[in-house]
C-alpha cells in the first residue's frame, strides 16, 4: 500500500537513518554536561544548530522537489519517507540545540515554530495512514465522480417524478433537489456539516406559502413525502409517491458518502494548510535566528 | 417571463427527437446548479453561470463570471437575436422566434462527451476552492517574521549606531537577546543591548566591561609582581557568560577553571614558584602559606619606630612576631584565670568576638579585652595610661614626690592577683623631693621591668639618663588576615558535627596547648581535609577553589615569600 509505504521504505531505511542521527544528537548533547550546562552556544551546540538548520532547509526542499516532476534520483515516495523520519530526528536534535528553551525573542518564535510544523507533520503523516482506507470503506468501490453522476440522475427522476404529484409536494421536492448543499466553505467541507433546506409546506409563512427549513441529511423531505402516501387522493399519486420515495432515499444515502468522501478528503488537505505556510515561516526564522546569533556574537 | 426549453438530441435513428419544457420564472438562470432553471453540466460551467433576462421585449444574456461565447465571440452581456448562437461548456443553445403566448424560445443541445459525473463542477468539494490559502499566509508570515525578527530591529539598531534617534514605536533588538540578564545587568543597561555589544559581528569586549568595572584587576598581573601568564588571559565575558538568567553561570565556579592552568605550573612562569593543583584532596593541593606580620625598624614615630610588613611564610616553620607575650594555656587554665566576679574558666568568646562579616574578628585591645582584669591601677583610684611610656613615668613621680611631702597617701590596694612585686622598696630619710624622686624611679623600674608593662610587652631600657626616655616598649600588632586572598567563613564552622562553641574552635586552633604568644594557631590542610573533600560525600562537604580563592586578585598584591617555597 503505497500510504504504508512512506514509513517502510526501503526496509525502513529512512528509520534507521534518523535513529542512528538521533543517537549522535543525544550523546553529543549528554557530553556538554562532562565541562558545562547544556547551551546552544558550545561547540557541541553550534553543531547540533547546524544540523538542525541544515536539516530544516532541506525538509523544506521537499517543496521544491515535488515539483520537479522530471527530476531524477530517488523517486517522490523515498523523498517522502525521509521527509518524515528526518523530520522528527530534526525535531530532536532542534531540541537538544534550543534546550526545549521557549521565550518571545526570535530564538524562541524558531522553536515554536518548528515544533508546531512538526506536529502537524506528525498530525499529516497519521491522516495519510488512516484516512485513505475510511475513503475506501466510504466509498465502497465507487469514484466520487460517479457517485455525482448517480446523484445528478437521482436528482432528474426526482424531479421529474415529483412533477406528477400534488403541486405542494413537487415544490417540495423539487426545492430539496436544488437546495441540496455539499461542500462549500472549508469548515463545511472539515466537518461535514449539512446545511440543505427545503420549502416545507407544513410550515406555511403569513401568507400560506411554504417556508425554509432545514434538510440536513435529507431528512425532512423523505419524512414529508413518506407522511403524503396515507394521505394520497389519487391511485396514481399514491403510487408516484411510493416510485418517489426510493429515489429519495437512495439519494440521502449518496449524498451522505459524498459529504464523508469530501471530509476524509479535506483532512489530507487541511494540515498542508498549516504545514506549508508555518514552514516558510520557520525557514525565515531560521535564517533570522542564525544571523542575529551573529550580530550579537 | 414565460419561455419554453426545447431540448433536441440525436436519437437512436439519427432523427432529431425533442422534447419541450415550459418555465415560467423572473429571469431564466443557466448553471450548473441545481437550482438553474437551465441546469447544464461540464467542467467549465460553474454553478451560476449567466441570467436570461427581459428587457424591452428582448431578451438579454448577462454571464456571471468569465465571458460566454455568442455566435464566436465573447461577450459579458449582450442581446440575443432569433438564431443568435450560445456555446457554454460544449452546450449550444439557439435562440428560437418564441411561438405565440412565449416570451422566449431556446432550442438546448446537450454536448453528448459531458459526462454526468461534471456535476462536482456545480459545488465546491475542495479546500483548494475555498478561500483557504497557502500562499497567502506563507507570503505574510515571512514578512512578519523578516520585519519584526530582523528588519524592524535591525534599522533601530543601525539608527542608533550612527547617532540617530530611533522613534519609540520601533521595536528594538531585544528579540534577539538569547536570555535575560543578570539583575544589574539588566538595570544598568536599560534594556539596550549596544551597552554591551558594541560592535556588530564582534564579540563582547573587554572595553565594554571595564566601563563600568575598571577596578577589577585581572586575575594575572603583567607588572611582574604576580606570575606572568603564557598566553593573554581570556576576555572577560570567556568566562562571566550573561543571558543564563543565573548568577551560577555568570560566575563559573568550576574547578577546571582554576585547574586546566595550575595543573601544570611549569607552565606558568614568573618571578614567584607556584605549586601545582588539581583538586582540594591530599597531595593534589599544595599545603598552606601564611601571610604574617613582621616588625621591621621604621621612622614613624606614632608607630613606635615600627614598619609592619607583610610575609608570606609555610606553615610548618611559621612563628608570629607580634611582640606580645602571652599564653593561651595560662588563659584558659580555670585554676590560674577566671571570669571577674566568679570561678567561671576564660572561654575563647571572652576575648575573641566574631566580627560582623562572619569571617573575621575584631581587634583584641588592651583597653577593649584586657584592662578588664589586667587593672593599671599602682595606687588607690590612680591608673597608668595604656601606651603612653613618658606620660606613664610623669604619673609616678608626681605621686610619690606628694606622697612624701604631703600626709601619706594610702598605699595601693591589691584590686587583683598581680605579678610579684619584687624586692621591697628602699626606705628613705632624705629630703621629701628626693626620696619621693627615689621612690618613683623604683617604681619605674618595677612597672617596665619586673611587673605591670613588662607582664605583656617587650620592653627595652635604653640607659638614656633621663627617666621619661629610658624604656621603650615595643609596638604590638596582631594579625587579621592569615591568609592572602583567602575566604574563611568561621560562622560557618561554629558548628563542627557534634562540636559547639570552645571545642569546635579549639578542634582547629590548639590554643589549649600554645604556651608563647609565637605560636602560629592555624591549622594545617590536613585539618580541612577531616571534612572538606572537591567532591561532596557522605561525610565530606565539598569545597572548590572558589569556595576560598578568588580569581581576580585583591588589588595590594602578594608579599614577598619567607623561607623554603
Amino acid at each position: 500500500m503505497i500510504f504504508t509505504g512512506i514509513l517502510s521504505y526501503r526496509g525502513y531505511r529512512y528509520l534507521w537513518w534518523s535513529l542512528g542521527l538521533s543517537t549522535f544528537a543525544v550523546l553529543l548533547f549528554a557530553s556538554q554536561y562532562a565541562s558545562d550546562t547544556a547551551r546552544g552556544n558550545t561547540w557541541q551546540g553550534y553543531t547540533l544548530g547546524s544540523i538542525a538548520g541544515t536539516g530544516v532547509l532541506w525538509l523544506g526542499y521537499l517543496g521544491v522537489r515535488k515539483r520537479r516532476y522530471a527530476a531524477g534520483g530517488a523517486p517522490m515516495l523515498g523523498w517522502s519517507s525521509a521527509h518524515v523520519y528526518l523530520g522528527l530526528a530534526v525535531f530532536l536534535v532542534a531540541t537538544l540545540h534550543s534546550v526545549a528553551h521557549l521565550s518571545f525573542t526570535i530564538h524562541g518564535m524558531t522553536y515554536l515554530l518548528l515544533t508546531v510544523v512538526i506536529i502537524s507533520g506528525i498530525v499529516g503523516v497519521y491522516l495519510y495512514l488512516t484516512c485513505p482506507r475510511a475513503t475506501a470503506d466510504n466509498r465502497q468501490g465507487v469514484s466520487r465522480a460517479q457517485l455525482f453522476a448517480e446523484l445528478l440522475d437521482l436528482d432528474r427522476r426526482a424531479r421529474e417524478l415529483a412533477r406528477r404529484c400534488d403541486p405542494r409536494v413537487a415544490a417540495a421536492v423539487r426545492s430539496a433537489v436544488e437546495r441540496t448543499v455539499i461542500g462549500g466553505g472549508a469548515l463545511a467541507q472539515l466537518t461535514g456539516a449539512d446545511r440543505s433546506l427545503f420549502l416545507d409546506p407544513d410550515r406555511p409563512g403569513p401568507a400560506g406559502e411554504p417556508t425554509l427549513a432545514s434538510n440536513a441529511e435529507q431528512r425532512a423531505i423523505t419524512e414529508f413525502v413518506s407522511s403524503r402516501i396515507p394521505r394520497g387522493d389519487k391511485r396514481a399519486e399514491v403510487a408516484t409517491l411510493q416510485q418517489l420515495l426510493p429515489i429519495l432515499f437512495r439519494r440521502q444515502a449518496v449524498l451522505r458518502r459524498i459529504r464523508r468522501d469530501i471530509q476524509l478528503q479535506s483532512f489530507l488537505e487541511f494540515w498542508l494548510y498549516v504545514h506549508v505556510p508555518l514552514s516558510v515561516g520557520l525557514i525565515a526564522a531560521l535564517l533570522t535566528h542564525v544571523v542575529s546569533v551573529f550580530l550579537y556574537w | 417571463m414565460n419561455a419554453l426549453l426545447r431540448y433536441v438530441r440525436d436519437g437512436l435513428d439519427g432523427q432529431p427527437e425533442t422534447t419541450d419544457v415550459e418555465v415560467q420564472v423572473e429571469e431564466l438562470t443557466v448553471g450548473s446548479a441545481s437550482r438553474a432553471t437551465l441546469q447544464l453540466i461540464g467542467r467549465d460551467l460553474r454553478p451560476e453561470h449567466a441570467v436570461l433576462r427581459l428587457r424591452n421585449g428582448r431578451l438579454w444574456l448577462t454571464a456571471s463570471g468569465p465571458a460566454i461565447e455568442v455566435n464566436g465571440s465573447a461577450v459579458e452581456s449582450a442581446p440575443l437575436a432569433t438564431d443568435d448562437l450560445i456555446v457554454m461548456g460544449g452546450h449550444r443553445i439557439r435562440v428560437l422566434d418564441p411561438p405565440s403566448g412565449f416570451d422566449a424560445a431556446l432550442e438546448v443541445r446537450l454536448d453528448p462527451d459531458v459526462n454526468p459525473s461534471d456535476f462536482e463542477t456545480a459545488f465546491t468539494t475542495a479546500l483548494g476552492r475555498t478561500r483557504l490559502s497557502k500562499r497567502a499566509p506563507a507570503w505574510l508570515l515571512l514578512g512578519m517574521v523578516l520585519a519584526l525578527g530582523m528588519g524592524l530591529p535591525l534599522t533601530n539598531v543601525l539608527l542608533r549606531h550612527t547617532g540617530g534617534h530611533p522613534p519609540a514605536w520601533l521595536p528594538g533588538d531585544a528579540v534577539w537577546s538569547t536570555g535575560p540578564l543578570i539583575p544589574t545587568h539588566e538595570l544598568a543597561s536599560h534594556g539596550q543591548c549596544s551597552v554591551c555589544h558594541a560592535t556588530l559581528f564582534e564579540r563582547v569586549t573587554d572595553k565594554s566591561c571595564r566601563k563600568c568595572h575598571d577596578h577589577e584587576q585581572d586575575h594575572v598581573r603583567l607588572d611582574g609582581e604576580q606570575h606572568a601568564a603564557a598566553e593573554p588571559t581570556p576576555r572577560c565575558a570567556g568566562c562571566h557568560r550573561e543571558h543564563y538568567a543565573d548568577t551560577m553561570h555568570f560566575v563559573p565556579r568550576a574547578d577546571s577553571l582554576c585547574t586546566d592552568c595550575h595543573r601544570q605550573p611549569k607552565a606558568l612562569t614568573g618571578r614567584r614558584p607556584i605549586a601545582g593543583v588539581t583538586s582540594f584532596a591530599k597531595d593534589r593541593h599544595p599545603e598552606f602559606i601564611l601571610k604574617l606580620l613582621r616588625p621591621e625598624p621604621g621612622s614613624g614615630a606614632s608607630a613606635g619606630g615600627v614598619t609592619w610588613r607583610d610575609a608570606l611564610v609555610p606553615i610548618g616553620s611559621a612563628q608570629e612576631q607580634s611582640n606580645l607575650s602571652f599564653s593561651h594555656v595560662q588563659h584558659l587554665d580555670p585554676a590560674k584565670v577566671t571570669r571577674v566576679g566568679g570561678d567561671a574558666p576564660l572561654g575563647c568568646a571572652d576575648c575573641h568576638t566574631l566580627s560582623v562579616d562572619g569571617a573575621h574578628f575584631q581587634p583584641i585591645t588592651m583597653l577593649g579585652k584586657c584592662l578588664s582584669c589586667h587593672s593599671l591601677e599602682f595606687a588607690r583610684g590612680r591608673q597608668l595610661p595604656h601606651g603612653q611610656t613618658a606620660e606613664a613615668v610623669t604619673i609616678l613621680e608626681d605621686f610619690y614626690v606628694r606622697n612624701f611631702s604631703g600626709p601619706p597617701l594610702p598605699e595601693p590596694q591589691r584590686v587583683r592577683r598581680l605579678p610579684d612585686r619584687g624586692a621591697p622598696p628602699p626606705a628613705c630619710t632624705g629630703k621629701p623631693y628626693d626620696c619621693g624622686m627615689v621612690r618613683a624611679r623604683f617604681e619605674v623600674e618595677n612597672q617596665f621591668k619586673v611587673r605591670g608593662c613588662a607582664g605583656c610587652h617587650t620592653v627595652e631600657d635604653t640607659g638614656a639618663a633621663s627617666l621619661a626616655d629610658r624604656f621603650r616598649v615595643a609596638p604590638v600588632r596582631l594579625a587579621t588576615d592569615y591568609f592572602h586572598s583567602v575566604r574563611f567563613y568561621h560562622r560557618d564552622h561554629v558548628v563542627q558535627r557534634e562540636l559547639t562553641g570552645d571545642r569546635a574552635c579549639l578542634s582547629c586552633h590548639h590554643a589549649d596547648r600554645s604556651q608563647r604568644s609565637s605560636d602560629v594557631l592555624i591549622p594545617p590542610i590536613a585539618k580541612c581535609l577531616e571534612c572538606h573533600a572537591s567532591q561532596a560525600t557522605a561525610d565530606k562537604v565539598a569545597l572548590r577553589c572558589t569556595s576560598c580563592h578568588a580569581y581576580h586578585p585583591v588589588p595590594a598584591g602578594l608579599p614577598a615569600l619567607e623561607g623554603p617555597s
